[in-house]
């Protein structure tokens, strides 16, 4: 009886180890820091979620995220910083735009005290105005994103706005229907 | 009686080597370095034990 109890504890024992195992997955996949992107050009929301960042690297290489907005349009930046640490997480958000590899102008500066199991919001927006009033033009554009220990890219390429509706519109012929 | 209680620990064991071998192949390179090394003891842990449990049922 006794020999039973003990080959049972053995049994519990693994049991526990694999619901251990499986606790380390839950919980080291819930805490962490986490950053998610909002961005609007037009009439359009994207959210990147913090999964891209993990699934875009292939070879060593962050593939960046893009974003298509029409020339003299504004868009629209909203940066989510979720801190499920048991510790309060301080940083400079630092966003800035680049075009091959020269910086052309700040976006965003400012340093953040986020508490254990709070978010934090930065807001900023990219007006091509002031692009096209320093000299630029239409092309893409890189939106770099630092923080500490993390650096996000996102790619916004400018096209030429339509002058003309992007569907062909055809007049109804209203008699021919009202003789129908 | 007793065949079918080791065909079902069989399954049990076999479901949870797969599940433990998919979750490591899937996600282990989104966990930090602790994680990993406190996964590593606690799979050493688990098929120790398993190994003991049976030791122990004579097999």
């Amino acid at each position: 009886m006794a020999t039973k109890g003990k080959r049972n504890f053995y049994l519990y024992l693994a049991i526990v180890c694999f619901v251990g195992i499986i606790a380390v997955f839950v919980i080291d996949g819930y805490l962490g820091v986490y950053d998610t992107f909002y961005v609007t050009a037009g009439e359009h929301e994207q959210e990147i979620a913090p999964d891209y960042w993990l699934h875009s690297e292939r070879n060593g290489y962050y593939y960046p995220y893009q974003v298509g907005a029409e020339w003299g349009q504004t868009v629209r930046f909203r940066y989510e910083i979720d801190n499920r640490c048991l510790s309060s997480y301080s940083t400079y958000i630092h966003a800035s735009l680049w075009k091959e590899n020269r910086k052309l102008l700040d976006l965003f500066s400012e340093k953040r005290i986020i508490e254990p199991f709070h978010k934090t919001t930065a807001e900023w927006d990219l007006d091509s105005g002031d692009l096209q009033s320093s000299g630029f033009n239409i092309g893409e554009y890189t939106v770099r994103v630092e923080l500490q220990g993390i650096e996000r890219s996102i790619i916004v390429s400018y096209y030429a706005a339509r002058s003309e509706l992007a569907y062909p519109v055809y007049a109804l012929p209203s008699a021919k229907i009202a003789g129908f | 009686m007793q065949m079918r209680t080791y065909i079902l620990y069989g399954f049990g064991i076999a479901l949870c080597i797969s599940g433990v071998a998919y979750l490591a192949a899937e996600y282990v390179r989104y966990l930090s370095d602790w994680s990993k090394l406190v996964c590593l003891i606690l799979s050493i842990n688990l098929f120790a034990l398993l190994g003991r449990h049976f030791q122990e049922a004579g097999w």
